[in-house]
């Protein structure tokens, strides 16, 4: 009985520690899992936010393109194409009057089918402008081409451009994303610059697609190039998002532009 | 009638109450639920089971084996259906089958009470409870204060459970007895709170809420 009691006296606390310790213990594994994953939703948010702020400026970068797209086109038909046909309209008209004489009705009728052939060509560019006919019919590399070529026609600036693309690695799509990113570069080249050499180099390999693209113009601030971004590099960024490419621009004053764009494939 | 024994009697009477709750809207819900208030209901059984046997003075020992023994499918099959993990099904069965063979073995384990199936069951459920805390790190879990609940009780009885055979073969001071007996019912009345808590905030309405529990 002695034995007993002094067994019981040691081994109760020991029972009561024991449990106390395992209070602790749950509460402290408790207390921690309810604490990580506040802090891991915590994470989780920022990130989420972070990405929908950037999918915004993306949404944003690219209503503008599409507003200025739309405003150039407008532009296009309204110079082009409307002031035109209203002329073709008037001596339409006049054509039709009375006392016309028949050598009169001739001079109009050549003026008509000039100004119409004018305009012909026009609606013809504005077509080509919007999506490039030998894109669809010849590929990428020789819409490339085409495009150097027009550039290089209005003589501000050499284009030295190497292709060596394997048709429909990249999904057509993807295609015209690239061939919009180079026209876009070229236009800036051409507006802002004042380059004398642009490098364009287009290679695909089994496993990526790489687009290089360098001018030797005024160059830019990087910071400010991003700022200014709305319309030019924002629209090249975007595309490259779109196409999953990663893109690499550098520029400094007076040193001109490069971008590095390489498209992994699978 | 002292304050001790309102509060046990409290405590079966919550047990059912709960068992009644989670029963409501019972077919709407999706399996991990079924499992869980079918622990319920097998937990208040056996709980008025043993008042109405102690009332008689009879030994309500025995229940001890269904209570521990189901705890451990019901439960098992709770975390299977959260964790989808196969080897919890194995588990389970290779437990059954060893607790088979240790009641066959020794057949007179059935009248006293089974110190070493108890904590090992329980030691496998705690680390099943743990697992799903891992799992919910990242996303919005189902059945979160449930998990707390069976991870802080199953953890803290270990002890309580794994001792109790200790408790009826020497003859204690009651007193001091009592001290670890409250201590366990202040436990259980926590798992208690945080079962109901679960059903109030999202089983409660009859539409499901939480849609693959």
């Amino acid at each position: 009985m002695q034995n007993n009691l002094a067994d019981e006296i040691q081994i109760i606390p020991i029972i009561l520690i024991g449990i106390s310790l395992l209070v602790l213990m749950s509460a402290a594994i408790i207390l921690f899992f309810y604490l990580s994953r506040k802090k891991i939703v915590k994470t989780e948010l920022e990130k989420a936010t972070l990405q929908i702020q950037h999918q915004k400026e993306m949404l944003q970068t690219s209503l503008l393109t599409q507003e200025a797209e739309r405003k150039r086109i407008a532009q296009d038909l309204h110079d082009d194409i409307s002031s035109k046909l209203n002329i073709v309209s008037l001596n339409a008209s006049l054509v039709k009057e009375e006392h016309i004489s028949v050598a009169e009705a001739n001079a109009l009728g050549k003026k008509i089918v000039d100004i119409t052939t004018t305009v012909l060509e026009s609606s013809r560019r504005i077509a080509h402008d919007l999506l490039p006919p030998s894109l669809e019919k010849f590929g990428l590399e020789a819409a490339l081409e085409e495009l150097c070529d027009q550039v290089e026609a209005t003589r501000k600036f050499q284009v030295q451009a190497s292709f060596n693309y394997e048709e429909e690695t990249l999904p057509k799509d993807h295609e015209l994303h690239l061939f919009r990113i180079v026209q876009e570069l070229l236009n800036n080249t051409v507006k802002y610059a004042d380059a004398k050499t642009v490098t364009l180099s287009l290679e695909s390999t089994q496993n990526t697609v790489h687009l290089q693209y360098q001018d030797d113009g005024n160059g830019f601030e990087l910071a400010e190039g991003k700022k200014a971004k709305g319309l030019g590099l924002g629209g090249v960024e975007n595309r490259a998002a779109i196409i999953g490419a990663t893109m690499t621009l550098q520029s400094q004053p007076q040193n001109g532009m490069s971008l590095d764009l390489v498209k992994q494939l699978n | 009638m002292s304050v001790g024994d309102i509060f046990s009697k409290l405590l079966i009477v919550l047990s059912v109450v709960l068992a009644v709750l989670y029963m409501r809207y019972f077919k709407q819900r999706g399996k991990a639920y079924k499992f869980f208030a079918s622990y319920l209901v097998l937990v208040a059984i056996i709980q008025i089971w043993m008042s109405w046997y102690a009332t008689y003075k009879w030994n309500n020992l025995f229940l001890s084996h269904f209570y521990f023994i189901g705890q451990f499918i019901f439960l098992s099959l709770f975390y299977y259906t959260l964790l989808q993990k196969k080897w919890i099904l194995w588990i389970l069965g290779a437990t059954l089958i060893g607790l088979t063979l240790q009641y066959i073995v020794n057949p007179e384990m059935f009248f006293v009470f089974n110190t070493y199936g108890m904590s090992t069951t329980q030691t496998i459920l705690v680390i099943y409870a743990l697992l799903y805390f891992y799992k919910s790190l990242t996303y919005q879990g189902a059945f979160l204060y449930i998990n707390t609940g069976i991870l802080f009780y199953l953890i803290t009885s270990i002890l309580y459970f794994a001792s109790f055979n200790f408790f009826l073969e020497w003859d204690f001071d009651r007193k001091l007895e009592d001290y670890i007996y409250r201590l366990h019912q202040t436990l259980y009345f926590i798992f208690e709170i945080l079962i109901f808590i679960e059903w109030y905030k999202n089983y409660r309405l009859p539409r499901d809420t939480v849609s693959n529990a």
